[in-house]
């Protein structure tokens, strides 16, 4: 699996040793985190794991694989392809994205310039944050949102980690690509956190479709009217919209008759009626489709899709 | 007749000797002179175009001669792998692979080597500092070896010719 040598190259060889001994199912396998002086967790099937070195897993830190301060800079000297001056760019936002499409969350000290963050010292967090692309995770729901070849305007509702991004990447690029019933249109995608296409020195690690355009690291509200403006995009594509700029933003850009697709964080409709911004959206009827999704079941399970009105479309379970 | 063969004979060799002496120093000269350029191409690949070290070293490699085209290209070629080996590590086993033939003194090789200890793991500013740092050794020590070979050289040769003569004239 291409994916996997991606991800073990950045660590020390101790630890690739650890990990390549690990009895699991790497599709599922979610984070690793290396913290200074501290055992080795992993975060397995959305459970927590100690690793031990001979490469078993346990529920507590008896016998667990300390991380040392060396193996830290060894794995940010990989992690930084031996070049961690090329990367302070990154360091700003708090994490490195590699080949592959994993993200890798930093912590540390950090060093502040009148009031910006300038970079950050002395490492000591790591969080390795594995992608895994889901082809096909929105098959079911895509026929929801196409009504007479037009793409509605979406919006996902989903608490963290109930794998909205993997969804909302499956929608983009079949959107994009087109399916049997539908003809593929151009996807203008607003990358703020380099988490949908995972870019790596420009090339996207995730498939996003032939006719998808990625702004990478861009603020959704600039990226947006950028994209209406040059890429002529028919939807756009955002993750996680919350602040002021972003709703005006949305708005200019559904004026423009380009469709929006957009997540945010929220448990059900009634949840983000409570936040003040996003009301306006929802008494504005601005989205004509809400999908919920939870968790408590398996990861990206859609439990339901709501119309503009609020009406239920489809609930989990009805049919089972 | 032999008699002349033979005076030929030392006369040359000695000579060699004196000017091969003195073309060591020329060598190492250059060796340092060629050096510094590649480390002021590597500043500049830092400076203006942030390029990773594997990529510098390639861009700047691509414009060398051998050896140290082989050693740059190398050298970034293994950084590629990832093969849990840390810089330092590539550093020093590419150097030992083709720059050893070098006509390089000892503190030559152990500024070129501490140089690569400092490699990949600073932030940009610190970086360009220890890049700074290397420069000026290499021009201190290229200063002073032209000063050396200027005192040393031509009578280096000299000597290599007289003692030629020396000899002749003891045998003879």
């Amino acid at each position: 699996m291409n994916k996997k040598e991606d991800f073990m190259k950045i660590f020390t060889s101790q630890i690739r040793i650890i990990l390549s001994k690990l009895q699991i199912d790497f599709e599922q396998l979610q984070e690793i985190r290396l913290r200074i002086q501290s055992p080795l967790l992993i975060l397995y099937q959305n459970k927590e794991f100690y690793v031990r070195e001979d490469g078993t897993l346990g529920g507590n830190r008896e016998n667990a694989y300390i991380i040392s301060k060396n193996e830290i800079k060894e794995t940010m000297e990989y992690i930084s392809n031996y070049s961690l001056y090329a990367y302070e760019e990154e360091m700003k936002q708090g994490f490195i994205t590699i080949q592959g499409g994993h993200r890798i969350g930093l912590a540390g000290k950090v060093i502040m310039e009148k009031d910006m963050i300038k970079s950050m010292k002395y490492i000591s967090f790591i969080n390795v944050r594995l992608s895994h692309q889901m082809k096909g995770c929105a098959d079911g729901i895509l026929p929801y949102m196409i009504e007479e070849n037009n793409v509605k305007h979406t919006l996902i509702i989903s608490p963290p980690r109930c794998g909205k991004t993997t969804l909302l990447r499956d929608m983009i690029r079949q959107l994009s690509n087109g399916t049997e019933y539908f003809k593929g249109v151009t996807v203008g995608v607003v990358d703020e956190r380099s988490e949908i296409g995972a870019c790596y020195m420009g090339v996207p690690q995730n498939e996003l479709g032939v006719r998808t355009d990625i702004l990478d690291c861009c603020p959704k509200a600039k990226g947006m009217l950028m994209l209406i403006r040059t890429m002529s995009p028919q939807v756009i594509a955002v993750d996680e919209i919350g602040s002021r700029e972003d709703i005006e933003a949305i708005e200019y850009v559904i004026n423009c008759g380009c469709k929006l697709i957009a997540t945010v964080h929220g448990s059900s409709i009634e949840d983000i009626r409570t936040k003040p911004l996003l009301r306006e959206l929802l008494q504005e009827h601005v989205f004509e489709r809400y999908i919920i999704l939870n968790n408590k079941r398996k990861v990206g399970m859609v439990t339901e899709i709501f119309d503009s009105q609020g009406t239920p479309l489809y609930k989990a379970g009805a049919f089972a | 007749m032999i008699k002349w063969i033979g005076v030929g004979f030392i006369l040359f060799s000695c000579g060699g000797i004196g000017f091969e002496m003195k073309n060591k120093l020329e060598k190492r000269i250059e060796a340092l002179r060629t050096i510094k350029r590649i480390i002021f191409m590597l500043r500049g690949e830092i400076k203006y175009g942030n390029a990773p070290l594997g990529e510098a070293f390639a861009s700047i490699g691509n414009r060398m001669e051998s050896p140290y085209r082989e050693f740059l290209m190398e050298t970034a070629k293994e950084m590629e792998h990832l093969n849990g080996t840390t810089f330092q590590g590539i550093w020093k086993q590419m150097k030992e692979n083709y720059l050893k033939g070098l006509p390089l003194l000892k503190k030559d090789w152990d500024h070129l080597l501490d140089f690569g200890d400092h490699l990949g793991y600073l932030d940009k500013e610190m970086q360009l500092n220890t890049i700074e740092l290397y420069l000026e050794q290499l021009e201190e020590e290229i200063l002073s070896a032209q000063g050396n070979l200027k005192k040393n050289g031509k009578l280096y040769q000299s000597l290599g010719i007289m003692g030629g003569i020396l000899i002749t004239i003891l045998i003879i």
